[in-house]
């Protein structure tokens, strides 16, 4: 087992990194900005290491420096966390070329899933569900409406080479899909000198349905069940929970197979999320993309399955087998994790860092939070914003939701502003209590209602 | 603590050449630094000082000779040399000129010798070299003062 991992990330990742390894009797070294030096996970870490000023890119992105300090301290692992440099496939070569573990996959996975066309293509080649469209551009008005015919709509026509919304159109039948074209191929080849075009599924009311899968070095992958994460404010998810409160028992099973498929196609091992699109019109579900990493809103599944995933990572890195097999995992329960950023909701949740002067975190059974902030500590503008993770979990969501609405109620944070009030609105909302958000629903609903940017 | 303690503490200073120490009781805290006069620090509040032992003094100011010397600083984590190879002489000492095309030191990190030379604008002569032979450093290790 290693004697010593050095933690290259910072914040409430950091601490919960520290946390699992001081559990399994490792030492810990986490490097860090000089911003960084009064930061818990810097203080509770057995050793420190500075490697750089504030900018993320001479600190926490310095390749050379995280290295230089690894070997200063002589450690046998790094784990990367999330964001950073975690899927960055050359760090994680250049740890292995020292010498070093990486605790999360192959580079060689990372750049095969990565990529999102390569993932997509690996995606169909492992016969995993995708968007369906029209294999390469259409050529022609009757190939175009037979492609839509036969995925159903409606349908979205892409410019190939297109990008930023132009040459984009959305199509409810042949006859929209017939003026569409005309104007986005002509579009198409005015702005991006191509007038190809693609037909694809749109996708109206979306969920965003996740499978959390762990891998080991001997070629075992198991799918730890979903997340879903529908609840998003321009793209960022601010609301997580399981299991899905939309989707069946045979679409699980389905889904979570088709994620450890994928894995194995990539050769993976470590924890990894393999993410889809879950259409609510056609009841299908498409392969969206992959991420090689441990993921902030792990916690939810921690909570239903009762393992440490952190530690798994580490036992995996170390070359361990899985210590459970499929049928070993049951879920059990409802898991909700809201996440509290520093950010004025009200306005736009603009950034709102600054000195914390009260923090008194909830607690009691089945409410756990994720953090790295108390109270005396400045929030630094260099970085994300987020405080803490809270996650409640109960035996069933409506319960899970009493316990959430419960502990935001205790929680106290004075100083910066944050996301506890938005959370407490959204938590009353009929529509999410009835599960009937989609993934366009806080930007394009929710806010508007709120009168908010 | 009485003013016997204190003699006694400012004599052991001059025989051992110390040029700070720092003793704590159970109701005083005292913080003495040769070239300053003595500073008396109340006890942290959380401990109540049975019957308040010595009227708190204010702080007298610290000469500090180092005041406006420029730092030279280590850009990387790594091992420090202040010598070439170990049977050369340092690069510099106390008294050294040095400039930004000046190497003041090396940093061994990831086998790889890095030459540290002060920055543009950092010139003159070296007035304290903090750090040892051999020492581990960050980022923003202080190595010399310049001034």
């Amino acid at each position: 087992m290693f004697k010593r991992i050095l933690i290259a990330n910072r914040g409430e990742i950091a601490m919960r990194i520290i946390r699992t390894c001081r559990r399994m009797g490792i030492e810990t070294c986490v490097v860090h900005s000089t911003v960084d030096k009064e930061s818990l996970p810097v203080r509770m870490a057995d050793v420190a290491i500075c490697i750089g000023p504030g900018p993320a890119k001479q600190s926490y992105l310095n390749i050379n420096n995280i290295i230089a300090a690894a070997e200063l301290a002589d450690v046998d692992a790094i784990h990367p966390g999330f964001g950073f440099l975690s899927e960055n496939s050359h760090f994680a070569q250049v740890v292995r070329d020292c010498k070093i573990e990486f605790i999360g996959p192959l580079s060689s996975s990372m750049e095969a899933l990565g990529n999102k066309a390569k993932a997509k293509a690996l995606a169909i080649v492992a016969k995993v569900p995708t968007i369906p469209g029209s294999v390469g551009p259409v050529n022609s008005q009757e190939e175009a409406i037979a492609v839509a015919r036969k995925i159903g709509y409606p349908v979205m026509i892409k410019a190939t080479n297109g990008g930023g919304g132009r040459g984009m159109r959305i199509a409810h039948n042949d006859a929209s899909l017939v003026s569409g074209l005309i104007s986005a191929q002509r579009e198409a080849e005015a702005a991006f000198g191509s007038a190809d075009c693609i037909i694809e599924a749109y996708v109206q009311r979306a969920r965003h349905i996740e499978i959390q899968i762990i891998g080991d070095q001997h070629g075992n992958v198991v799918a730890l069940g979903e997340r879903d994460c529908s609840t998003q404010r321009r793209h960022q998810k601010l609301v997580e929970e399981s299991p899905s409160p939309v989707i069946t028992e045979a679409t699980r099973q389905a889904m979570c197979a088709d994620a450890v498929k994928l894995a194995k196609a990539a050769n993976y091992f470590n924890a990894g999320t393999v993410e889809f699109i879950y259409d609510l019109d056609r009841k299908a579900y498409f392969f969206l993309e992959m991420n090689t990493r441990i993921q902030v809103e792990h916690p939810v599944t921690e909570m239903c399955t009762g393992l440490d995933l952190i530690k798994h990572q580490i036992l995996v890195a170390a070359g361990e087998p899985l210590r459970f097999k499929q049928a070993d995992i049951k879920p059990e329960g409802h898991a909700i994790e809201v996440r509290i950023n520093a950010e004025d909701w009200e306005k736009g949740f603009i950034p709102h860092p600054g000195k914390i002067n009260m923090y008194v975190a909830p607690s009691g059974k089945g409410v756990r939070v994720d953090s790295h902030c108390y109270a005396g500590y400045t929030i630094p503008p260099n970085y994300d914003s987020m405080i803490a993770k809270l996650i409640v979990h109960g035996d069933t969501r409506e319960e899970a939701i009493q316990l959430l609405q419960l502990a935001l109620g205790e929680y106290i944070i004075e100083g910066p502003k944050t996301t506890i009030g938005f959370h407490q609105r959204l938590l009353k909302d009929a529509r999410f209590l009835n599960n009937q958000i989609t993934t366009k629903w806080v930007d394009e609903v929710f806010m508007k209602e709120l009168g908010v940017g | 603590m009485d003013i016997k303690t204190l003699k006694e503490i400012t004599k052991l200073m001059r025989e051992n050449d110390l040029t700070e120490v720092e003793v704590e009781s159970a109701d005083l805290k005292v913080k003495l630094k040769k070239g300053s006069t003595v500073q008396m620090v109340a006890a942290t509040q959380m401990v109540a000082a049975p019957g308040a032992a010595a009227a708190p003094v204010a702080p007298a100011p610290v000469v500090d000779e180092f005041a406006n010397c420029k730092k030279v600083i280590s850009p990387i984590p790594g091992t420090v040399y202040l010598k070439p190879n170990p049977d050369a002489a340092n690069f510099v000492n106390v008294g050294s000129q040095i400039d930004e095309t000046k190497v003041a030191c090396m940093i061994e990190a990831m086998k790889v010798f890095n030459e540290i030379k002060p920055d543009a604008g950092v010139k003159g002569q070296i007035k304290k070299v903090c750090v040892s032979d051999g020492q581990a450093v960050e980022y923003g290790t202080v190595l010399f003062l310049v001034g």
